[in-house]
């Protein structure tokens, strides 16, 4: 199956859905207006995403908050921060002043929900509106860079990942973040099935 | 007042759960999975008036508690505060006998009259169950 640009705008479209609902809960949680981008989505193979995600964030170390999801189609949502915008974002949220980019057990544990509650918010938007069932995985936290990117690890070279990415800003907070999402092969036929399904004749 | 228990994995949502009960004067009982929260009332044998369940969480989540709320026939109300937004999820724990499916961030607004709802729940049962 290919993947046409109505499928392209329908997957944006459902993601700018998922992450307007998502920036929603972001601002009740933080009380500050949050500034949203519009989606790339586009197919490509591993490398091609590595010196996609390398060529916007070099090498700098990450923390990120991955869940994983499965079912008609499957892959992961990652959150994705700067080091300091995730000690920033946890210092707003524990309402403690902001220490070193190094983040603790329970700071980590903060900024696991809210990865969470966010990550929840834009894939629950995507299997609501494609009527499709995910199983998630607990969410998982981890400092890295683009290079260890659990995605990267055990792919083969020839598989093809749907990437969904977008980004957002606090500006009153400085604090920036990026959601990608990843579809995997086998996958990305029932995903673009599922659109055809409920989008039907408008593509 | 009423007893509450509540089962959540993350600290930060259980401190804003607590947050809005205590200052409504409810006891709150913490269980941080749902293998946690079923020794209470299996183990410990404690009856909590109302529990608020996650969905999502390491050993036993939401879903597999409230499976085990209805094998063992506990007739305590419960509500489920979850991140997961799918239609899917809610008509699954609304079968299971959730009196019904909150998404996080919670109003504690909302939480309030959902709680309000629960207790009138707990005391009908308790007036009209039979044998009691």
């Amino acid at each position: 199956m290919n993947l046409t640009l109505s499928h392209i705008d329908a997957l944006q479209e459902l993601v700018n859905i998922g992450v307007g609902r998502a920036a929603g809960v972001l601002n009740d949680m933080l009380d500050s207006p949050i500034r949203l981008y519009i989606p790339e989505v586009r197919l490509l193979s591993p490398e091609e995403l590595k010196q996609e995600l390398e060529s916007q964030f070099d090498n700098s170390l990450l923390a990120t908050v991955q869940l994983s999801f499965s079912g008609t189609f499957s892959g992961t949502a990652e959150l994705v921060f700067p080091s300091k915008s995730a000690a920033h974002l946890v210092s707003v949220l524990t309402g403690e002043a902001p220490g070193t980019p190094d983040l603790d057990v329970v700071k980590i544990g903060a900024l696991l929900e809210v990865g969470n509650i966010v990550l929840n918010g834009i894939m629950g938007s995507l299997s609501n509106a494609l009527i499709e069932h995910l199983d998630y995985s607990l969410p998982a936290y981890a400092e890295s860079t683009v290079n260890n990117f659990p995605i990267f690890a055990n792919i083969d070279e020839n598989t093809k990942i749907l990437l969904a990415h977008t980004c957002f800003m606090i500006e009153q907070l400085h604090i920036s973040g990026d959601i990608i999402l990843m579809f995997t092969v086998g996958s990305l036929d029932a995903l673009l099935k599922a659109i055809d399904l409920t989008f039907g004749e408008a593509l | 007042m009423a007893t509450i228990l509540v089962i959540e994995d993350a600290a930060l949502s259980r401190q804003v759960l607590r947050r809005i009960l205590q200052a409504d004067g409810h006891i709150i009982w913490e269980a941080k999975n749902g293998r946690e929260g079923l020794d209470i009332l299996l183990q410990e044998q404690l009856r909590p008036d109302c529990i608020l369940v996650d969905i999502l969480m390491p050993e036993m989540g939401g879903v597999e508690f409230l499976k085990v709320m209805c094998q063992q026939e506990f007739k305590i109300p419960t509500i489920v505060i979850t991140a997961d937004i799918q239609e899917t999820t809610r008509v699954e724990c609304l079968k299971l006998g959730a009196i019904t499916v909150i998404h996080k961030l919670v109003k504690p607004d909302e939480l309030r009259n959902w709680i309000k709802k629960a207790l009138e729940h707990s005391t009908q049962e308790e007036i009209y169950e039979p044998n009691t």
